[in-house]
């Protein structure tokens, strides 16, 4: 557990490096979701939920404010809600659960957003922002795909 | 039988939102007339796009952001806020297009005259 959120971090220091392709404002690859959506396959919805709390304050207190922590806590925790229920429906695979969990990330953005301007008109940032979610979700989880099932080879838990 | 069911979920999502966002793009395409700037939810300024304007909004703990409206069209072109997403967002002039800078809780909007 420690050893996830850890590389949560880690991924979203990485992600930090990497120079912001930004087509949309607030675009960004996910990386650390990388360990949250592992998590989740790994273990249960309790301990991916706890990674990516812990992940966003972290990261926040690392290289943000709080301002950015509760935009990531907001589509942090709509992402995991979503991710938990598509997954117990048993339909869709790792990546379309991840590709769930990528726009349900930037819902809770924007919903977060509305709030704080008090102002629905940046609603319009959505469907440019929930097209960015769909693609790296789907990136992030053939990723976690390919990584729990080497985890689970080489025995499993960590 | 998961597999092909994330192919399909995710073939259908990209086709609405990228229809989606074509129609956007059609119905945001009209140039408004004038750019209002709020904070917070307050409404701090109205400029007339027809006038070349610049207007430094100032908010707490010495927040800025320099909107600045040329040949018709608006834009962010100088803020001290982390990400600088507003600056980078350009100039916009249709109708119901957005400017956010999230962290000062600033927006910019296109309106039509009324």
């Amino acid at each position: 557990m420690g050893l996830y959120c850890a590389a949560a971090v880690i991924l979203g220091y990485v992600e930090l490096l990497l120079p912001v392709f930004a087509a949309v404002p607030g675009m960004k690859l996910g990386l650390p979701n990388l360990a949250v959506v592992a998590a989740l396959y790994m273990y249960s919805w309790k301990e991916a939920l706890f990674i990516s709390v812990i992940r966003i304050c972290i990261i926040g207190l690392l290289f943000g404010n709080l301002f950015s922590v509760c935009f990531s806590l907001s589509g942090g925790l709509l992402s995991i809600f979503f991710m938990v229920l598509i997954k117990k429906t048993k339909l869709l695979d790792i990546t379309g659960v991840s590709m769930v969990g990528g726009i349900a990330h930037n819902l809770g953005q924007i919903i977060a957003a509305v709030v704080l301007v008090e102002n629905v008109r940046v609603a319009y940032y959505f469907i440019p922002l929930a097209i960015t979610g769909l693609v790296t979700g789907v990136i992030i989880g053939i990723l976690s795909g390919i990584m729990v099932k080497r985890l689970k080879d080489i025995g499993g838990k960590v | 039988m998961q597999k092909r069911n994330t192919v399909v979920t995710a073939a259908v999502l990209l086709v609405i939102l990228v229809s989606g966002f074509f129609i956007m793009g059609r119905l945001f395409k009209k140039p408004g007339a004038k750019a209002v700037v709020e904070v917070n939810g307050e409404r701090r300024a109205e400029l007339e796009l027809s006038e070349d304007t610049e207007l430094k909004v100032e908010g707490e703990g010495g927040a800025y952001n320099i909107v600045k409206v040329e040949n018709g069209y608006v834009y962010v072109s100088g803020a001290n806020c982390d990400d600088l997403v507003c600056v980078r967002t350009g100039k916009i002039n249709g109708s119901g297009r957005v400017i956010a800078c999230l962290p000062h809780g600033l927006i910019v909007y296109v309106e039509e005259k009324g």
